[in-house]
């Protein structure tokens, strides 16, 4: 949630919740990667750079588009050093609202590795330490080595959190999402194609995702496989979507309106309810995927409590 | 045969090919020369620190470019895809999985033996950037008794401005590293981010389409590809595998492939994404080089 602050020095350094058309995004980014100078041991090593929209490609090329498909607005970074000569670039991502700060972290992190307790659950993995708060989302690298020394990334991430006002919230389509048998850590938020296609590759956009459209998945232990939920504007577009699904995997009619799909290795399901439609990307076997459209249905009908964390 | 005469009915084939479209064209290609391979690995290549040793990388240089070409003799090698009017662009890694300098001093001392009419160094925008790393690859240079002159910034950056220049011949040193849109990127993707078009044309359904650049914009001048497989990199988090190895080809897309088949017997990619789809299209779909693996032949050695 946006929230208002006091005077024009916190509307620099304090971070909102929410984008707003017309805001720039880039001195509230410098102005949190300033605190991470006020981490313990740590001190910038060179100078602020800060890309919009389209520029991010002048960052990071190909790797922007996973921003891009979760709602990026904006990407500051820095080099810092810390007094025991671990050098690392962090960086600040403006996302277009907090449930997409979490969606790009969500995509970043990988659910095998070590978890951190930050304002949310964060992620270390290798020479990478990600975490989100409010409409901000933080990564620090040490790409030359891959080798990130914890305590010290920890704290620095820490002190560029401080710089952000409010917590934020997770996606509310997670919502729909049964948390039963969830894996700890692979629940996913996104947008658009480039993100899915890392976790379900179709040559063709055959969800017809976009800008528009939102995505929340998530991987299941028991019943095994990966459900999600796709929302669109409209029922129309929903509707059309499934349809395209549908003929483009050859999908057989299944009970309750769903339409499934049967391999050697994977069993597939989808199914329309209003402007979502719930899909089961992959289960091992029928019983699995027919659990998890039965939760999944549930869910979309009837929304759980908010996810503390994904 | 030599390599050159390889290039040449190569490119002979292709016109071949292309002038006999449909009645030979896909035949023709079919019957294409075999392309070949070289690997050479060195366990005290470099250690898990990331530091190289020099001398080690110098002896995998020499030992790969003499076998790729099928004689001894170091000079004679280098000589064998680099002739005297020559205006050669080394190109280096770009951002991300940074080469290990000395891999590219190596290839420029290379190039240079072979007596080109230019040879420079057009390395990725990293005057800014990678401070550290440019700090290092001069200092490299000067070990090697080579000119500072060599480096050319300006040139690669995205989109790349090689069309601009006159370059007969390229030489590159790729990494390679698990990707977010590619799966595993590479040579042809490299290829992709020196186009005169901004690479995110490129982007789409697993880079697709990356194979045009180097089969369309650079189909006519020619290649030696040394990947810099010392170590192979995880995304933006750097290297997640020391391979320890250099990887030889004069036809890019056979290098990526063996190189591709080289990084998934240690590495993970990482995401669903299918690594081979772009170099496979490269070879079958944008005719720029041999994607069948059938069809390359590979040499392992040891240092």
């Amino acid at each position: 949630m946006r929230r208002k602050l006091p005077g024009l020095f916190a509307l620099l350094l304090l971070g909102s919740g929410t984008a707003r058309a017309g805001d720039d995004p880039v001195p509230a980014l410098f102005g949190i990667l300033r605190g991470g100078a006020l981490a313990p041991g740590w001190s910038l090593a060179g100078k602020l750079e800060a890309f919009r929209g389209e520029g991010i490609y002048d960052y990071m090329d190909g790797a922007g588009e996973i921003p891009r498909a979760c709602g990026f607005v904006a990407l500051a970074a820095a080099p810092f050093r810390h007094q025991g000569g671990l050098e690392v670039t962090a960086e600040v991502l403006r996302m277009s609202s907090d449930a997409d700060a979490f969606g790009i972290s969500s995509l970043w992190r990988d659910p095998a590795a070590r978890k951190v307790a930050l304002t949310h659950r964060a992620c270390l993995r290798g020479g990478e330490l990600f975490s989100w708060r409010g409409a901000y989302a933080i990564a620090i690298r040490e790409p030359r080595t891959g080798r990130l020394t914890a305590d010290p990334a920890i704290a620095l991430a820490r002190a560029l959190e401080r710089r952000i006002a409010a917590a934020g919230a997770l996606p509310s389509l997670l919502r729909c999402l049964p948390r039963r048998g969830c894996v700890e850590g692979s629940a996913r938020y996104f947008h658009g194609k480039y993100a899915l296609d890392t976790l379900w590759f179709r040559s063709d956009n055959v969800l017809r995702l976009g800008a528009d459209t939102s995505v929340a998945l998530a991987d299941y232990s028991r019943p095994k496989g990966r459900a999600g939920v796709v929302s669109y504007p409209t029922k129309r577009r929903a509707d059309e979507a499934l349809e395209g699904w549908r003929r483009a995997l050859g999908a057989a009619r299944g009970a309750n309106g769903a339409w499934l799909v049967d391999t050697r290795e994977q069993h597939l399901g989808a199914f329309a309810a209003g402007s979502r439609i719930g899909i089961i990307f992959s289960a091992p076997d029928r019983a699995s995927r027919q659990s998890l459209l039965d939760a999944v249905r549930a869910g979309v009908a009837s929304p759980g409590p908010a996810w503390s964390d994904g | 045969m030599p390599p050159l005469d390889d290039l040449r009915r190569r490119d002979f084939l292709r016109g071949v090919a292309v002038a006999g479209a449909g009645l030979l064209g896909r035949r023709v290609l079919a019957d294409d020369p075999r392309a070949k391979v070289v690997i050479v690995t060195c366990a005290d290549s470099i250690k898990e620190n990331d530091q190289a040793d020099s001398g080690a990388v110098r002896r995998m240089m020499e030992k790969g470019i003499c076998a790729l070409a099928g004689v001894s003799d170091v000079e004679g090698a280098w000589k064998r895809f680099i002739r005297p009017g020559d205006r050669v662009a080394l190109v280096d890694s770009g951002t991300w999985l940074n080469n290990v300098p000395e891999v590219v001093v190596e290839a420029m001392r290379g190039i240079r033996l072979a007596s080109p009419q230019t040879a420079s160094l057009t390395y990725c925008f990293h005057d800014d950037k990678k401070p550290d790393w440019m700090a290092q690859l001069r200092s490299g240079l000067q070990a090697a008794s080579l000119p500072g002159e060599v480096l050319r910034g300006g040139v690669y950056t995205i989109p790349g401005k090689f069309h601009e220049q006159d370059f007969t011949t390229i030489v590159m040193t790729p990494t390679l590293k698990s990707h977010s849109i590619c799966g595993v990127s590479g040579v042809i993707k490299h290829y992709a981010t020196m186009s005169k078009q901004h690479v995110s044309v490129f982007h789409p359904n697993a880079m697709e389409t990356c194979g045009m650049a180097l089969g369309e914009e650079f189909n006519q001048h020619r290649h030696l590809v040394i990947v810099d497989a010392l170590r192979f990199g995880k995304m933006t988090a750097g290297p997640q595998f020391y391979q320890k190895s250099l990887i030889f080809g004069t036809d890019p897309v056979a290098t990526d492939v063996v190189a591709l088949e080289v990084f998934l017997k240690n590495c993970t990619t990482g995401n669903q994404l299918p690594p081979d789809r772009h170099r496979t299209l490269a070879g079958t779909q944008y005719h720029a080089g041999i994607s069948d693996r059938a069809r390359i032949d590979l040499t392992e050695l040891t240092v």
